[in-house]
């Protein structure tokens, strides 16, 4: 299952290198130009404003990536420190957490997202959008980690060599950072993993609502919205939706991939997750979404 | 059942008075207010804004403003909207019905088809149609639900058979009743319809992985030897034996189908209670906001509430742990 890790690294080339490939700037409006289809002169066409989609194509993803890719970094960080914190103290703090993360869980993700997008003012420049994506994704996603790694930690804390480690003195500091989230990095990997295609989807999400970047800036969300705004020509200017919308199905469906490519090459060192090992990587992905849209039964039941 | 219900209970309102809390601090704490776009309008003098304050109560502490607004709420009352110069209780009463039935319907016709589906793939696992089902629902499941939309709306457009958006024609309220309702689901099918392609992936990814669980198990291949038919096998055994963790499934995935409802209202222009939150954060309306977050809130906690009952109903291991806390 080499394709997913393949889709990814063509797209993380694609992204980086491609933007500064291209001749044509993503913002240089040409009025005299504008709905033309792909050309020699312009390879996917222009939009509304005349402006080249390829190039405007090329720099939404780049944006998309990174912001993804750092939204998740985030998330998963803070939600495995806060869940091992609170496996690994226990009582009034694990309370504290598990809690909170209800709390996170408790409205619905988009609504959640509204409510904080709210903080900010509405129209800002394309690093605090960035910013306030990458804030946004990763005070949604944090609970769901933070649950799986406290059930995880839970079962560890009862482990003989943690016993004999506590007992040969180790500070808590090093029981954490070596005895927990050192045996837990194939699990945090897999939950990387788990929850790229989410913060993929999310970032667009945001942007398409008019909440993340915004025009003039390129990103998939507000590309496909600006279709969308124009819906009776959306059959016959395909050109200006197509390419985002082709992309970020492919980085998706790569990331969805690239989760089976590292749990089968990871399955024997992880603890055991759930369910036995012959559920397909098709199951593990379905689980992927019942797991990072919160709240799910069996996933609270092994928690406790 | 009762006790079990209470008990649900005592943890669901003070989440849910948390939850409220939340939304109220982030919509008081947010730069900007509706009152501050009237404010650069120059036609408006300063005094009938300081009137408009006065009379919302935006002037006091924020906690006696959070206090009167969550009693308000209790009686039914969401307070004003400042956009639509309208209450809020009669915009969600417009609203919250269309989402719910594009919600509603997607969840059912999903744990249907779903089930179905997953049944037909494990009848031959990894055959033929198992492999090209789970193929097709990777695919469908890496597919961002706006661009589904705009693929279903440019085939709507292409065929010209379907309208293609808002919720009701220019003429509907000219129709009988039997043409209002033809006309409100006509325009129901396309948003339904990108909705559960949008679900209906994980129900079933789901729903095999669950059946090829527990179709190793001792008591179906016991069933087996006794010579039961593949019929009664499968819907007298392996259906009820899976159903607990659908059951959760569909529970758990109630939060990304109100997303879903939400992204597929805004983007076929159905006119529920996605878009109305999107208008309200867009104007800074923010009794409008408050009431769709208290309103999604309250959604998914009755559906959390009704999928724990309902598992106690289809699992009895469920019931009996709970008997005995």
């Amino acid at each position: 299952m080499r394709a997913g890790g393949t889709i990814l690294t063509l797209l993380a080339l694609l992204s980086l290198l491609g933007p500064e490939l291209v001749a044509w700037s993503p913002l240089a409006q040409d009025r005299d130009h504008v709905y033309q289809s792909p050309s020699p002169s312009h390879f996917l066409g222009t939009d509304g404003l005349g402006r080249d989609v390829l190039s405007r194509t090329l720099h939404a993803a780049r944006f998309t990536l990174l912001t993804a890719a750092a939204g998740l970094v985030l998330a998963v960080w803070f939600g495995s420190a806060a869940g091992a914190l609170a496996g690994l103290l226990g009582g009034m703090w694990d309370r504290l957490v598990m809690r909170s993360a209800e709390l996170f869980m408790a409205l619905p993700a988009l609504y959640l997202i509204l409510g904080l997008r709210n903080l900010f003012p509405s129209s800002i420049g394309g690093f605090e959008a960035g910013l306030i994506i990458v804030v946004s994704l990763a005070a949604v996603g944090w609970s769901g980690v933070a649950r799986l790694v406290r059930g995880q930690v839970l079962a560890i804390r009862e482990e003989a060599y943690m016993a004999a480690a506590r007992a040969a003195g180790a500070s808590r500091l090093r029981l954490l950072s070596v005895h927990i989230l050192g045996i837990l990095r194939p699990f945090l990997l897999l939950q990387v993993g788990l929850h790229l295609p989410y913060f993929l989807l999310g970032e667009v999400t945001l942007s398409f609502l008019g909440l993340g970047l915004a025009e003039p800036a390129p990103s998939f969300g507000n590309m496909l919205s600006g279709a969308v705004a124009n819906a009776s020509f959306l059959g016959s200017r395909f050109w200006t939706w197509a390419p985002p919308a082709l992309l970020l199905t492919l980085a998706v469906l790569g990331s969805n991939l690239w989760i089976e490519a590292i749990r089968s090459r990871y399955i024997r060192y992880l603890p055991p997750l759930e369910g036995a090992d012959f559920e397909s990587w098709a199951a593990r992905a379905s689980r992927f979404w019942s797991s990072s849209t919160w709240g799910s039964k069996h996933l609270r039941q092994r928690a406790s | 059942m009762g006790r079990v219900i209470l008990a649900r209970l005592a943890t669901a309102i003070p989440l849910l008075l948390a939850t409220t809390l939340l939304s109220f601090l982030l919509v008081h704490w947010a730069p900007g207010s509706f009152l501050d776009q009237l404010r650069f309008q120059p036609g408006i003098p300063e005094s009938v804004i300081e009137q408009m304050e006065e009379r919302f109560g935006l002037d006091r502490p924020w906690h006696l403003q959070y206090s009167s607004w969550i009693f308000a709420i209790a009686r039914g009352d969401f307070g004003l909207s400042l956009r639509f110069q309208r209450p809020v209780a009669d915009l969600l009463k417009e609203s919250l019905p269309r989402t719910l039935a594009l919600a509603v319907i997607a969840l059912l016709s999903c744990t249907l088809a779903g089930t179905a589906l997953g049944l037909l793939s494990v009848g031959r696992l990894h055959g033929p149609w198992d492999r090209l089902a789970c193929r097709a629902a990777l695919g469908l499941l890496s597919v961002h639900p706006v661009v589904l939309a705009i693929l279903a709306m440019s085939f709507a457009a292409w065929t010209g058979s379907l309208p293609l958006g808002g919720g009701s024609s220019l003429d509907a309220s000219s129709l009988p009743w039997w043409g209002r309702g033809a006309d409100y689901l006509r325009h129901l099918v396309l948003p339904e319809v990108v909705l559960v392609l949008f679900m209906l992936p994980g129900f079933f990814l789901q729903a095999r992985g669950v059946m090829a669980e527990v179709l190793p198990s001792p008591f179906v291949v016991a069933g087996r030897a006794q010579g039961l038919s593949e019929r009664t096998l499968i819907l007298r055994h392996l259906l009820p034996a899976s159903l607990a963790p659908l059951v959760s499934y569909a529970s758990s995935s109630l939060s990304r189908l109100l997303n879903g409802a939400f992204l597929v209202e805004v983007v076929t222009g159905w006119p529920g209670m996605g878009r109305l939150a999107l208008v309200a954060l867009h104007d800074r309306d923010s009794f409008l906001l408050l009431g769709t977050l208290v309103v999604a809130g309250v959604i998914l906690s009755i559906g959390n509430l009704a999928a724990d009952l309902l598992l106690a109903e289809v699992d009895p291991r469920i019931r009996l742990e709970e008997a005995s806390t």
